[in-house]
């Protein structure tokens, strides 16, 4: 939910936006940058002389996200989890789970883009693999099988959120629209065998533009943006082994988030499009790419 | 028989008694007499019209003589009585010189962390000045109302901004100007009916209109009133204005103010309204003779977007100033006023619809060959994350809307070895956000093809769920695919759910079909993954009534199987569903269950603004559980107050902080 606040109407969003993002940013830096490590802990529970009792479990780790304005908006988190206890323990078993939800808001009216989340078990019951994925509210995988191994390669997914309105000043049609491609991939190899893991990527983004013209027949003014809202892969790596050991990691890149606004006046060309006549640039907002680490094992 | 014609509605014979027939119409003249005698103290302007018609100044209307000039552009003096009303009578014909000069900004807010752009407003600007001759003919006086016609001469329209260079002239609008339009003005002055000719587009139609509005002149019943207050809309919404009235040296003036919109017109259901952003002023002074001597309004709106941009704001100064009044006759004025009778018409209201006789495509949408080219370059370049691949896409999606051979093309393009997964997914997507018949059976026909690779039958089948009205075919190839248990069957099974719930309302058949399949399908199910997902599928469907299949789900000794139970209730809204949804959040011995539980609940209103999750909050000690119940709320309309109440004590009491900060974003 990307809430509003009723006071804010005078202050545009875009300043809100960048608020969020310094915000981020501060956060970042007060944590030590983005590529700080979350520490696994090592609790041995049981021990004997022959089979020791190795137990590793790092908890939920996650990483949530808001960037956007009360236009157009995302948000969401990424999230990760393992957790093993080798066979001289009472309960012997390993699972690890990796995903992540995306939601966005356009003209305030939110919408789920995806929430994905796979899972890999190893316990008493058997091995078992599960993959959870819902695009827009709709579930369109539900896998939950009794089998060592499961890939889910190289699946995209390509969604287009379009959502305009238009109301006239003067006789003038003044068009206010915003055009977002949401997208997703999946290449992942989920092994419910030893070693447990979940190794691959996921990835979510949402690109487009949103403007408001003014019309004007031959010329028009307007605000243009171009919104690259969210680029984001979640990486893993993970190795579960019936000794307990654990390694590998899960990250999540954050490719370069870009918005860029101008003023422009465009007219039309002798085919009747619209050609860029003069503007002025008033944010062109960039920062390079980051990650954070979910989990190191 | 020798028939002849006396007053347009009697006719006699000369087999009739001639001295009866004179005495009836004797008599008919004194009671019209009487009556127009006595209308001085009668209300309505369609009176005064009439008394009007009585004036011996004027000559009457008939077909064949040529026009006659009655008066020159300065104002006749008249009585206070004939100026209650526009007094118009059939013949009349109006010439005025206009100029409007309309002068509207646009802004945007540069950021204060942007370098030499410390928190200043940016604006550009555009100014259309249009001029020209308007002649307003009285075509007929009708019961209600007059017939009128608003003809449009020697219109300039000259469109100036400084990122423009010199001032240039939109010849295009001026052309379609200069057309003649006919209106239908109720008696009290309201404009109820415009009719354009076929060829305006809907640039010249808005810019006439918003001319045509400075003449709505809206009289109250009483011609004794001096302020009044009316609501009246225009191109831009309906609006509340105040009349007020003076009287002086035989003319009357009418100072018209508007007070501020009562609806924004916006042809999109989309968002919030608009009212709310919007302030507008303005005053309008009127000279009336009865007829409008002159007009000159100034007219100020600014709306403020919530948005990217700042803002829009707009100038209006216009003019109208008569230089001709004089009596004609219309010897083609009944076709005019069968024409506007018989027509659809419109009304002052913005026309969105692209006129008659004009081309159905957008001419700033390129053909389908060069969009699919241009994704291809776009992909190569840019990649398909960029803001590009999108506006390609966007372009892609309208083509397909607007021409099938924009499906067949993009076809062709998958079957070509060049096409690449990411061009492939993008082109697949496009046929989804498109959603029409051959879009569809363009997606149908890669899902059921055998030779296509399982990554682009898996896509395709992605792509379908963005389809609002799914074609009926759909569901057999979806059935059929989870039948066969191929590599499809699961997001088959998934989507024929999905796909249900579209139909809900316009096929309930069809809906009571898919909900009887994926009822049986959990039923026969083996295995717990396949009865998992076909309970999912429920989930996708959302039943009107909880099945007892659902309850004996729920009571299974799996915690998968009672998670996707819960799961499937996330539509259904009956008193089971959230009796099950409770207990499920309450006192379910698995955390993954709660969890599941807590999001659904989450994600829709309850009664009492959510009191229940209120209570449950505080002492909620499971993290799955409080994070999952943010998710939920995360999907909540923004404007529900009682979920803000929710994050917001999230935000500051969450013993997490990864929550309390998801919470703190949220609230952003």
């Amino acid at each position: 939910m990307n809430c509003k606040t009723n006071y804010s109407k005078s202050s545009l969003c875009l300043a809100t936006l960048f608020v969020a993002f310094l915000m981020v940013d501060s956060y970042a830096s007060a944590a030590g940058g983005w590529s700080f490590r979350l520490p696994s802990y090592r609790i041995p529970v049981e021990s004997a002389p022959s089979v020791p009792c190795v137990r590793n479990s790092t908890g939920t780790k996650s990483y949530n996200f808001s960037f956007g304005n009360s236009t157009v908006s995302v948000n969401g988190g990424f999230e990760a989890e393992a957790s093993v206890a080798s066979s001289g323990c009472s309960n012997p078993g390993a699972s690890a789970e990796a995903g992540g939800d995306v939601n966005i808001d356009i003209f305030g009216s939110s919408r789920s883009l995806l929430d994905a989340k796979a899972e890999v078990s190893n316990d008493s019951d058997g091995s078992n693999v599960s993959l959870h994925v819902e695009i827009g509210s709709t579930t369109l995988i539900d896998i939950d099988r009794n089998i060592s191994n499961r890939s889910w390669s190289r699946s995209r997914n390509i969604t287009l959120l379009n959502a305009s309105r238009t109301f006239w000043v003067a006789g003038f049609p003044v068009n206010v629209a915003v055009s977002v491609g949401a997208g997703m991939e999946a290449d992942l190899e989920l092994k419910a065998a030893y070693p447990v893991g979940i190794d691959g990527e996921l990835s979510a983004w949402a690109t487009g533009s949103a403007g408001a013209y003014l019309s004007i027949g031959i010329a028009r003014a307007g605000v243009s943006a171009t919104l690259r809202l969210l680029d984001t892969t979640l990486s893993s790596s993970m190795s579960l082994s019936s000794d307990g050991g654990v390694s590998g990691r899960v990250s999540l890149e954050i490719e370069a988030v870009r918005i860029k606004v101008r003023l422009v006046v465009d007219r039309r060309n002798w085919r009747w499009r619209w050609v860029e006549v003069g503007g002025i640039t008033i944010v062109d907002y960039s920062r390079g790419s980051v990650s954070r680490t979910l989990l190191s094992l | 028989m020798n028939t002849r014609t006396i007053l347009p509605a009697v006719k006699t014979t000369s087999n009739r008694k001639p001295f009866l027939v004179a005495l009836s119409i004797a008599l008919l003249l004194v009671t019209g007499s009487i009556l127009l005698m006595s209308s001085d103290d009668m209300i309505g302007p369609d009176r005064t019209a009439k008394a009007t018609v009585s004036d011996p100044g004027r000559s009457a209307p008939s077909a064949g003589r040529e026009a006659k000039k009655t008066s020159q552009a300065q104002p006749s003096l008249v009585s206070e009585q004939e100026t209650h009303g526009l007094g118009y009578s059939r013949g009349d014909f109006l010439r005025f010189r206009f100029e409007r000069q309309r002068d509207v900004t646009i802004s945007a807010m540069a950021t204060p962390s942007v370098e030499g752009m410390v928190g200043e407003t940016q604006s550009v600007n555009m100014i259309d000045s249009t001029s020209g001759i308007l002649s307003l003919k009285v075509y007929e006086e009708l019961e209600s109302g007059w017939a009128l016609g608003f003809e449009f001469s020697e219109v300039r329209s000259i469109v100036k901004s400084s990122e423009l260079g010199d001032p240039r002239s939109n010849e295009n609008l001026q052309e379609e100007m200069n057309a003649e339009i006919l209106v239908l003005v109720e008696s009290s002055g309201r404009f109820s009916k415009v009719v354009f000719p076929a060829s305006t587009g809907p640039d010249a139609r808005n810019s006439m209109k918003d001319l045509l509005a400075h003449f709505q002149i809206i009289l109250p019943d009483d011609h004794t009133q001096t302020e009044w207050e009316v609501e009246e809309e225009d191109t831009t919404g309906t609006y509340l204005a105040t009349y007020r009235k003076n009287s002086e040296d035989h003319l009357v003036a009418l100072l018209k103010t508007r007070l501020g919109y009562t609806y924004v017109e916006t042809p999109e259901a989309t968002g919030q309204s608009l009212d709310s952003m919007t302030e507008s002023s303005g005053q309008t002074e009127i000279q009336l003779d009865p007829h409008p001597v002159s007009i000159i309004g100034e007219q100020r709106l600014s709306i403020e977007l919530n948005g990217l941009a700042q803002g829009v704001s707009s100038v209006i100064t216009c003019r109208f100033e008569r230089v001709d009044a004089s009596h004609r006759s219309y010897p083609a004025s009944a076709p005019a006023t069968n024409h506007l009778l018989a027509a659809a018409g419109t009304n002052l209201k913005a026309d969105a619809q692209q006129g008659g006789g004009k081309l159905a495509l957008d001419p700033d949408l390129p053909d389908t060959v060069e969009i699919l080219r241009n994704i291809r370059i776009i992909i190569a370049e840019s990649g398909i994350r960029s803001a590009d691949a999108t506006a390609a896409m966007a372009q892609l999606v309208e083509a397909m809307k607007r021409d099938d051979k924009a499906v067949a093309a993009a076809l062709d393009k998958l079957a070509e070895d060049s096409c690449g997964k990411d061009e492939a997914a993008l082109l697949i997507g496009a046929m989804g956000a498109a959603g029409t018949s051959a879009a569809q059976e363009a997606l149908q026909r890669i899902i059921t093809s055998e030779s296509e690779p399982f990554e682009r039958r898996e896509t395709a089948l992605f792509a379908f769920a963005q389809v609002e009205s799914p074609i009926e075919g759909i569901d057999q190839t979806l059935r059929q695919a989870y039948e066969e248990k191929g590599e499809i069957w699961n997001t088959s099974l998934l989507l024929l759910g999905a796909l249900g719930d579209r139909v809900r309302n316009t096929d309930p058949g069809r809906f009571e079909g898919t909900a009887d399949f994926l009822l049986e399908a959990y039923r026969a199910a083996g295995e717990r993954g396949e009865r998992a997902a076909a309970l999912e599928s429920i989930g996708n469907l959302g039943l009107e009534v909880t099945p007892p299949e659902i309850a004996r789900a729920y009571a299974d000794s799996s915690d998968r199987i009672r998670r996707a139970a819960v799961r499937s209730l996330r539509k259904t809204f009956d008193p089971a569903a959230e009796e099950i949804l409770s207990h499920a959040f309450n006192s379910d011995p698995s955390e993954t269950v709660r969890a599941a539980a807590a999001k659904i609940l989450a994600e829709f209103p309850h009664e009492t603004d959510d009191h229940f999750l209120r209570a449950a909050l505080p002492g909620e000690s499971s993290t799955e559980v409080r994070r999952e119940l943010l998710a939920g709320l995360a999907r909540r309309d923004p404007a529900d107050g009682s979920a803000r109440d929710l994050v917001e004590w999230m935000a500051g009491n969450d013993p997490s902080n990864d929550i309390r900060e998801y919470a703190e974003k949220l609230l952003r």
